[in-house]
């Protein structure tokens, strides 16, 4: 066999490495292709809720306690009959003063409604009937048992009713519009509570803790 | 030149025989390689995903037409003990 020349030699040398690179090449090419194709992706995102309207009242005063006593059977309060007490905001008023406190106990203070919602509100109160209240009272004196508005709350600034004591067996409105919140931040309404009792009622607990307070939005 | 000394040289014929056998080693791995990696259980190409992608969140306030709260009065009544 004759030897090939070196020219040749070397032709198939060059042959082989270019075979070679371009082999490499093109494995790194499809190598570098597959990317990120096996990792998942992590996204974020965010969400933006605004809660237009909440209807919402409470009851920072919600106990009306008119305490432990008895109606004065002496003097004037003899014929009368009965005791009359007034409880308002932060006031207490034994009106024909003839109730006798037997225990101690800070005097009644009305309930205080506020608007802690973002609407204005309008408010009603409904309560038991009087016979309810003082368990079918059956004597002839005279009995019962009334609220009014405060008349002077800044919290309402519709319609309230003040003028005249109402009982709690109705259904009526307390204001027509409290507000929600104002630059003062006064959003609060007092309810003014007035209690007869007879002076011949029997001995006993007389309470009622369904007295309640329904709010609409304010129109 | 090349015929100085032909019994040191290692004959040309051997060495076109490696050459020739480097290129055909050459080939075959390259093919090999090739091979490996179209089994890849991965699309090799558009294999991504969406980048993009959208979600939905959804929030329903009801708001109540009417909302109540509940308060007490109370009293005892004790008449005097003769």
């Amino acid at each position: 066999m004759e030897d090939i020349s070196n020219r040749t030699l070397a032709t198939l040398l060059i042959a082989a490495i270019v075979v070679s690179l371009a082999g490499t090449l093109t494995s790194l090419n499809r190598l570098s292709r597959l990317g990120i194709s096996g990792r998942g992706t992590t996204e974020t995102g965010s969400t933006n809720v605004t809660v237009l309207n909440a209807l919402s009242i409470t009851l920072t005063e919600n106990s009306v306690d008119f305490g432990v006593g008895r109606v004065n059977d002496t003097a004037v309060c003899a014929n009368r009959g009965f005791a009359n007490m007034v409880s308002g905001d932060n006031t207490y008023n034994d009106v024909t003063e003839c109730w006798i406190e037997s225990s101690g106990g800070s005097p009644a203070t009305g309930f205080i409604v506020e608007n802690d919602g973002n609407i204005n509100a309008s408010v009603s109160i409904r309560g038991p009937t009087n016979a309810h209240f003082f368990e079918s009272y059956s004597g002839s004196n005279p009995y019962g048992l009334w609220w009014s508005a405060n008349s002077s709350d800044d919290g309402c600034v519709g319609w309230r009713n003040d003028s005249t004591y109402i009982q709690f067996d109705q259904n009526d409105t307390l204001c027509t519009n409290i507000v929600w919140d104002n630059t003062l931040n006064d959003d609060t309404l007092a309810v003014m509570v007035n209690i007869t009792v007879p002076k011949d009622l029997p001995d006993g607990d007389y309470e009622n803790t369904s007295i309640t307070f329904y709010a609409v939005q304010a129109s | 030149m090349e015929n100085e000394n032909p019994k040191v040289d290692i004959p040309k014929s051997v060495v076109v025989i490696l050459v020739v056998l480097a290129v055909v080693v050459s080939v075959l791995g390259t093919w090999t390689v090739m091979n490996q990696v179209s089994t890849v259980p991965v699309q090799a190409s558009g294999a991504q995903g969406n980048p993009t992608q959208t979600a939905r969140v959804a929030l329903t306030v009801k708001n109540p037409v009417t909302v109540q709260t509940t308060g007490r009065i109370a009293f005892t009544y004790e008449s005097e003990v003769s």
